[in-house]
């Protein structure tokens, strides 16, 4: 458990063992931002000990160049190969508005879980995320005008964006399906309520993506963007008859989102058969005690990192407690 | 001279810096035939006029050679790409460099590459196939489908090579025997 008041340095040590799995920010700060202002280079070193075996990563994040990592002092050429040596979970306080708020949240969740179960997944998302941002950017320089220079070259982006979305939308709706009953669970675990949870995929497309994307056309040519597709999509929660967004109270809907983000790491653990660590980001801020209290018994089998600005519970042991002021430990 | 090397590709400001210095350490005989190397060479060359890949003449050794498969034309992004695929000794038609690929991020779209010439060469000189062996990526993907929508119509078989190679990698580093078998495998683009 780190301790210590807001800026003292907490979060950038999560910082450093999120970037070690998945090089990229948890806060989506660019890399500029984590690199200190008069300094070119970043350095982060990660001892991991799984099973018995040991593994070092070590990262260097550049201002000027790409990323360059060496796992076990070899040099990794994709950055997938992170994932397969070390993966979390993570826990921050917006990760509570997982059922109140936007879409987005709820998309990048599974596709979160999704690109952690396998490369295949990831390169999936990888390939549509590209394909959207190359359409939009091509939709940007046609007008009604100009169109048909650029038809051909519009019908092939298309063609991607169907492939792609259709592959991504599958892949989602076959993990809800599978992730369903690990959030009835772990939901029962932290609530005590017994009660049906069914997800729905909520998606952009009626029927037919190849028809809708090309009736949407006009209008995407008008707004510069592409309107359907699994970038649109949504997942709709009940708990019984009750609509998770409308119908829960705010402590249901926290307790629904923490059991999402616990259902993550069982699922994960199921089927990879490796344990995410867990990163908690100051999420006992938000949270009620007794809440708090459950979610710390469910991840007390797990190696977890909390982070935290008072040190909060009586309850839990806590099997070291490190002390931050202006980024040092004490 | 360290900011010129600099601009050279892979070559950060201390690499530039450490080859400058090289340069300027070495007996000076050493440096100017450096220095004419580049100027004869860099003198001479141009483009071919029919593949575009890099030419001492008018037409390219491979152009000229009348060994060579006239009707069966694999396009490439760069003339890289064209020296991998000559070293697995497994292509025997002719080449079109296109220059690229499709990417509306880096403004790149048909009229930013030479599509219209390999359109016109399709017309003139009897093509049966045309390869598509652009970088296996997102990119190099749609270019393939670009070029199989535009030449299917015209009677021309156009295929993509294989999968194999690693996603998002580039045709120039792959292994000879990877490349082998993905143009050995390679398959017609589905309407
Ligand atoms: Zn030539």
């Amino acid at each position: 458990m780190l301790i210590g008041p807001n800026g003292s340095g907490k979060t950038s040590i999560l910082e450093a063992i999120a970037y070690s799995s998945v090089l990229k920010s948890i806060k989506n700060d660019s890399k500029n931002s984590i690199i200190k202002n008069d300094k070119d280079l970043s350095k982060i070193k990660t001892n991991i000990i799984n099973n018995g075996r040991n593994s070092t990563i070590d990262i260097t994040l550049s201002k000027l160049n790409r990323d360059t990592v060496f796992i076990n002092d070899v040099k990794a050429s994709k950055s997938s190969q992170l994932l397969e040596e070390f993966t979390f979970t993570l826990f921050t306080p917006e990760d509570l508005n997982l059922i109140k708020g936007g879409p987005n949240l709820r998309r990048d969740y599974l596709d979160e879980i999704l690109s952690n179960l396998s490369t295949y997944n990831l390169n999936s998302i990888r390939q549509f995320e590209k394909s959207l941002r190359q359409r939009n950017i091509l939709l940007k320089q046609i007008t009604l005008k100009n169109y048909m220079n650029y038809i051909d070259t519009l019908n092939v982006w298309d063609e991607q964006i169907v492939k792609y979305s259709t592959i991504l939308v599958n892949l989602r709706k076959n993990l809800i399906s599978e992730l369903t009953p690990y959030i009835q669970k772990e939901f029962m675990r932290i609530t005590n309520i017994k009660r049906d949870i069914n997800i729905s995929y909520i998606s952009s497309v009626k029927d037919d993506i190849v028809l809708e994307l090309a009736d949407k056309r006009t209008e995407d040519i008008v707004r510069k963007t592409t309107t359907i597709g699994a970038h649109r999509d949504d997942i709709e929660i009940t708990l019984g008859s009750l609509d998770s967004r409308r119908q829960l109270s705010q402590g249901q809907q926290r307790s629904l989102a923490i059991s999402l983000k616990l259902a993550m790491h069982h699922i994960l653990i199921d089927k990879k058969n490796k344990i995410p660590v867990i990163l908690l980001d100051d999420v006992f801020s938000e949270l009620d005690e007794e809440v708090s209290n459950n979610l710390l018994e469910q991840i007390y089998d797990y190696q977890a990192i909390v982070t935290s600005a008072t040190k909060p519970l009586k309850k839990i042991s806590i099997e070291k407690e490190v002390r931050m002021l202006n980024g040092e430990c004490e | 001279m360290i900011d010129e090397l600099s601009r050279l590709p892979g070559i950060g400001q201390k690499s530039a810096q450490r080859l400058a210095f090289y340069l300027l350490k070495r007996p000076k005989e050493d440096a100017l035939r450096l220095a004419r190397a580049i100027e004869i060479v860099r003198g001479k060359i141009t483009v071919c006029e029919r593949c575009f890949t890099l030419a001492t003449e008018q037409y390219c050794s491979i152009c000229r050679d009348p060994l060579r498969e006239s009707d069966l034309v694999c396009v490439v992004e760069g003339p890289q790409d064209l020296v991998a695929i000559e070293k697995t000794h497994a292509f025997s038609g002719l080449y079109h460099v296109l220059g690229g690929s499709l990417n509306p991020l880096d403004g790149i779209g048909p009229d930013q590459l030479r599509v219209r010439e390999l359109l016109a060469r399709v017309q003139s000189d009897s093509i049966k196939e045309i390869i598509v062996c652009t970088n296996p990526n997102l990119e190099g993907d749609t270019t393939a489908m670009y070029l199989a929508r535009l030449l299917q119509p015209l009677g021309i078989r156009v295929t993509r090579i294989a999968s194999g190679l690693p996603v998002g990698g580039d045709l120039e580093y792959a292994d000879e025997l990877t490349l082998e078998r993905a143009i050995a495998g390679r398959q017609e683009v589905v309407e």
